[in-house]
């Protein structure tokens, strides 16, 4: 597979097309968010990954074919408490990982909401994923593969069963994503940024400059 | 030995008046012997130690005795190493390895005090699961002493059972209690080494036994390995030293281990153990002359029942305890003894912590001895590996024993350089202030730390005023800005914070255990909070974590546990390692003044105004970084919440933060707002030329930052700011300043505060800056009223600049510095303080805006407009 590798740059060639989407990662704390991020931007596990407040923001680049797509990812804090901020980051996002441990029942169920939440309130055609991270651990797993499955499938969900530990999985779901999103010419070349925009959406963030900026 | 004339003094009758004055003569001996006293107390500390030692005449180091300059040594074991299946745990977290686990119970020994125990100073990690103990040295080993009659055993039953009931009552045992481990310094009995057992978690962490056999009790050796043994084992060992220093003989000389545990098991079927000893010993005699109460003593102690065993503290209450008059005894044992005495238990840690900063290093101590070897990596290869990692044939022997060696540091070349310091460092209450301008207090603080004459001086001053902290409050929190003695930072900061009262005991009554909603978030952030912090990282360091977390959850009903709180719990469980009580509430006061409303379920209101407040005041002080953070939609909401949360506590490391905190226990809440704008300061550049994802990116991931430049920086950016325009509606608002200036008019609502881009100054603090001529050359006052408006009543050496409507409507920007002479008239003002006034806030806020486009810095908005100000003595 050519694409195993992660971080694909653009070739150069004319025809390449850079399309940006704006990802957000969402579920309970602890499942493993921030460690899929890492391992898919910088190849990298930590064992003690710091929990993550607020959100952290990180970019990297994938070839589909012969397009060259960016991931802005955001990754949200996973405590139930930071809950009101989540619509900041997943508003207007084109994709969303929802992930859950394969070893905690409460995690998958807490993913749930989340589908729910995302299929209320994101935009229409945000593609979103399921992730059972933690996969290494299957000796201890609560969670059934068969389970998860169902429901993605029910749902119309991206599936699989990925290990930041292990890398299982781990670009591979990105990739999948990556290849179900629509790039279309609205997508393409848009450099300004699509984290730029979840700013803009958020109603807060307009100063004064509403009024007599120009 | 005179039997008799002993047998007097144990005997009740040696009590009765008449001979009490038979021994009188003695007792003459008294006097000399307080005056002794009086020297042994002061002798404790290390500048009471300089004062001896250069009475001595010639201090050169080979003329000091060994005693005043060896204080402790270092002794060191290898822990067990992890299987490779025992790798992770359940969670899929790794498992802690052996030697932090050992690292984490380490702290509790090294935080008892006790003159019979020979005290822990240190307990360090090396490579390879090593642990290096540094604890006071012990001198004379039990059996070079000569006891020169049965009072004297008296005293040092009484002593050593002292020491294990204080022990036992900080539930460590003992377990390899024998006369290897009991040691005579400066006529105080020491217990050594006492807690091995205790922190290598009951033996389990490592490979090698734990105990004496000789001395171990015979339940110790029926149970299995596994079996935690009770403190009572440490009874039956003493009682066994005991009798051997009664009969002054060696038990089961020349004997193997095998018959050694065959006599002890032995002793199980025994009625009177003592008696079996003594006629096995062939001191029969001896027993015979025995007094009774002695006797009732160690049969107490020989009990082969554990349970019928007295325990330490009950065994001290016994009748023989009773008969001896101890003063006498102790007095009589100074009459004979050396002028010396034994530092205690802080000044050892004191003396240590110079030690080390001297360039003091245990394990080149220990290679010095031969006790780490360096091995050739080749010879440590396996001989067989397998493909699953387990491997044979690597010899561990030798690092898997416990080293018998002990080895002394010796501080005889440290003393000698403090000896040579001015005098006034060793007494600062005899110094005057004025010689505090010392050209080191400028060198970087990451020099000071490592400068141990610098570090002895400012110590020494410290441990001055905390003697009456209350009353030097003043000049603690004055020293204290200069810099803070890493040694005592504890202790400081919690003084800074006003921790005070009983708080062991309001944190002991908290209830820590019950199950609550948040024990799942914390029991799964603990593990991710700093964990490249061996003492956080250690098992004992997560039950304190979660103790401390869930007494504040507990006794903080009207919040809640945001995830942070751990990173904020951070740095005083690390400083109060030993002292969960002040970790617990150095954290409530810290929490409470800078943190204030954080916590709240919902506190979304209050971070949004302090992050607002952020946009504020950069906009003030740097007007193009924040317009070009404003263009790309960079806003504090993205990247400021973990740093306000948690006071910076989850973006740096520990180190950093108690540099950065040092700085801002000092100060109010408003400071960590110009922390949170250093840190921007010190990427300018990156930022202004950055779009939206490199200055997100650059944040995600906190680069390193100089934390004492940002220290310095802010608090320059601090003291020239007005205090009105940090102020904030949510903050807890207790300074007297508040109501001084004027500053509750101040709380408007936010949706106004985040509109706005510059902030608002109290009506009251700017007449304050108008009537000081200091500052009134520095600000400039713009009236943005209607000329007619203007001319009725005004400001003192105000201008005016009149806004109209109508600029804006046909598409150019407000009146303001439109034109050209009124651009280069402000401009002249560029950098003074600029107020804009009206009566229209919405009016006010864009020439404010305007203001801050055309890069004017310092620009604030006066609050309510001028008729706030209509009764003042500064209009004309």
């Amino acid at each position: 597979m050519a694409n195993r590798s992660g971080p694909q740059r653009p070739n150069g060639t004319a025809q390449a097309k850079i399309c940006q989407f704006k990802l957000v990662l969402l579920g309970e704390s602890a499942v493993g968010k921030s460690s899929l991020v890492l391992r898919f931007v910088k190849g990298q596990f930590h064992e003690f990954q710091e929990s993550t407040i607020g959100a952290a923001f990180l970019t990297q680049t994938v070839c589909v074919d012969d397009t060259t797509v960016k991931f802005e990812i955001w990754d949200t804090a996973g405590q139930e408490r930071y809950h009101s901020l989540a619509p900041m980051y997943y508003r207007g996002a084109q994709a969303a990982i929802v992930v859950y441990d394969v070893t905690n029942q409460d995690t998958f169920g807490r993913a749930k909401t989340w589908v729910k939440e995302l299929q209320r309130q994101a935009s229409p055609n945000i593609v979103i994923a399921l992730a059972g991270n933690k996969a290494d651990l299957a000796n201890k797993r609560s969670v059934e593969l068969e389970e998860a499955q169902a429901y993605a499938e029910e749902n119309g969900l991206l599936f699989m069963e990925t290990s930041a530990k292990t890398a299982k999985n781990v670009n591979e779901i990105f990739l999948a994503i990556a290849k179900k999103l629509p790039k279309s010419d609205q997508n393409a070349g848009n450099a300004s940024g699509q984290g730029r925009r979840l700013v803009e959406s958020e109603s807060t963030a307009k100063p004064a400059s509403a009024c007599c900026s120009k | 030995m005179d039997v008799d004339s002993i047998r007097l003094v144990l005997s009740p009758l040696a009590l009765s008046p008449t001979r009490k004055t038979a021994i009188e003569v003695p007792l003459s001996t008294f006097t000399t012997g307080l005056a002794l006293e009086t020297s042994l107390s002061a002798s404790n500390t290390i500048v009471s130690v300089l004062a001896l030692s250069s009475g001595q005449g010639g201090t050169t180091e080979d003329a000091a005795p060994v005693a005043m300059t060896e204080h402790f040594c270092c002794l060191t074991f290898v822990a067990k190493e992890r299987c490779l299946d025992q790798l992770c745990g359940s969670n899929g977290l790794p498992l802690t390895p052996n030697s932090i686990k050992i690292l984490g119970r380490s702290r509790h020994l090294i935080s008892l005090d006790h003159k019979n125990l020979a005290t822990y100073i240190d307990v360090q990690r090396g490579k390879h699961e090593r642990t290096v103990v540094v604890c006071e040295r012990p001198l004379i080993q039990l059996a070079k002493h000569m006891f020169q009659d049965w009072i004297e055993i008296t005293l040092f039953a009484k002593e050593v059972l002292e020491g294990l009931a204080y022990l036992h009552r900080n539930d460590v045992v003992h377990r390899c209690l024998g006369p290897d481990n009991i040691f005579l310094n400066n006529n105080v009995w020491k217990l050594f080494n006492f807690g091995l057992y205790y922190m290598t978690g009951d033996g389990a962490d490592v490979n090698f036994p734990i105990g004496s056999l000789k001395y171990m009790a015979p339940e110790v050796i029926l149970n299995s390995p596994d079996e935690k043994s009770s403190s009572s084992c440490d009874v039956w060992s003493f009682g066994l030293v005991l009798v051997e220093v009664l009969f002054g003989c060696d038990l089961w000389p020349n004997q193997g281990l095998r018959q050694i545990v065959k006599n002890i098991i032995g002793l199980l079927a025994v009625q009177d153990v003592l008696q079996k000893i003594a006629n096995e010993c062939g001191k029969s005699k001896e027993y015979a002359k025995l007094p009774a109460e002695m006797k009732q003593l160690v049969s107490s102690m020989l009990k082969t029942d554990p349970n019928e065993r007295l325990p330490a503290d009950q065994l001290l209450n016994l009748e023989i305890f009773r008969l001896v008059n101890f003063e006498f005894a102790h007095n009589r044992k100074f009459h004979r003894a050396q002028n010396r005495a034994n530092l205690n238990h802080d000044a050892l840690v004191e003396l240590y912590h110079y030690w080390q900063l001297s360039g003091g290093d245990v394990y080149s101590e220990l290679k010095k001895n031969g006790l780490i070897h360096n091995k050739p990596p080749i010879l440590s290869l396996p001989c067989v590996l397998m493909l699953e990692g387990m491997q044979f044939g690597d010899s561990k022997a030798e690092s898997q024993c416990l080293g018998p060696t002990v080895i002394p540091l010796n501080v005889a070349h440290l003393l000698a350089r403090f000896q040579k310091l001015p005098v006034s460092f060793r007494y600062p209450e005899l110094s005057s202030r004025a010689s505090d301008g010392s050209e080191s207090s400028s060198l970087p603080l990451a020099i000071k730390e490592r400068d141990s004459e610098y570090q002895f001086r400012r110590i020494q001053i410290f441990k001055h005023l905390l003697k009456d902290a209350e009353r030097h409050r003043a000049s603690i929190l004055v020293e204290a800005s200069r810099d803070i003695p890493p040694l005592l930072r504890a202790k400081i900061w919690a003084l800074i914070l006003s921790v005070k009262g009983n708080y062991q005991d309001e944190y002991d009554a908290i209830d820590k255990e019950s199950p609550a909603v948040t024990d799942r978030q914390i029991e799964v952030d603990i593990p991710r909070c700093h964990q490249y912090n061996e003492l956080l990282s250690s098992n004992a360091g997560h039950l304190k974590f979660k103790r401390i977390l869930k007494a504040w959850v507990k006794s903080h009903p009207h919040y809640v546990y945001w995830q942070g709180l751990d990173s904020l719990c951070a740095p005083f469980l690390f400083l109060n390692f030993h002292n969960e009580g002040r970790a617990y509430a150095s954290l409530t006061k810290f929490i409470d003044k800078y943190l204030h409303n954080f916590f709240l379920k919902d506190n979304s209101a209050v971070i949004r105004e302090y992050l607002a407040k952020l946009k504020h005041l950069i906009a003030f002080l740097d007007p193009v970084l924040a317009c070009h953070l404003l263009s790309i939609g960079f806003s504090p909401e993205l990247f400021a919440i973990p740093w306000f949360l948690t006071m910076f506590s989850h973006v740096l490391p520990i180190h950093k933060i108690l540099y950065l905190w040092d700085a801002l226990l000092l100060r109010d809440s408003s400071h960590p707002l110009f922390i949170g704008y250093s840190i921007l300061q010190q990427f300018r550049g990156t930022l202004l030329k950055s779009g939206f994802n490199e200055c997100i990116l650059l944040f995600s991931d906190l680069p390193d930052i100089d934390i004492e430049k940002c220290v310095q920086d802010s608090l320059l950016y601090y003291s020239g700011t007005p205090r009105s325009i940090t102020y904030r509606k949510h903050d807890l608002n207790e300074d007297e300043d508040i109501s001084r200036f004027g500053m509750d008019s101040l709380a408007i609502p936010l949706k106004c505060l985040q509109d706005e881009i510059s902030p608002r100054i109290s009506a009251k603090e700017l007449s304050y800056l108008v009537l000081k001529p200091a500052t009134r050359s520095k600000l400039l006052v713009i009236d943005i009223r209607d000329q007619s408006l203007y001319r009725k009543q005004s400001l003192v050496g105000s201008i005016n600049i009149p806004f109209t409507r109508d600029g804006r409507a046909d598409g150019k920007n407000g009146d303001v510095a439109s034109s050209k002479l009124d651009l280069h008239l402000l401009m002249s003002h560029q950098g003074k303080l600029i107020i804009v006034a009206g009566d229209d806030m919405s009016a006010v806020s864009m020439v404010c805006y305007q203001l801050v486009q055309s890069s004017f810095p310092k620009v604030c908005c006066l609050n309510g407009g001028l008729s706030s100000l209509s009764n003042s003595e500064i209009l004309r």
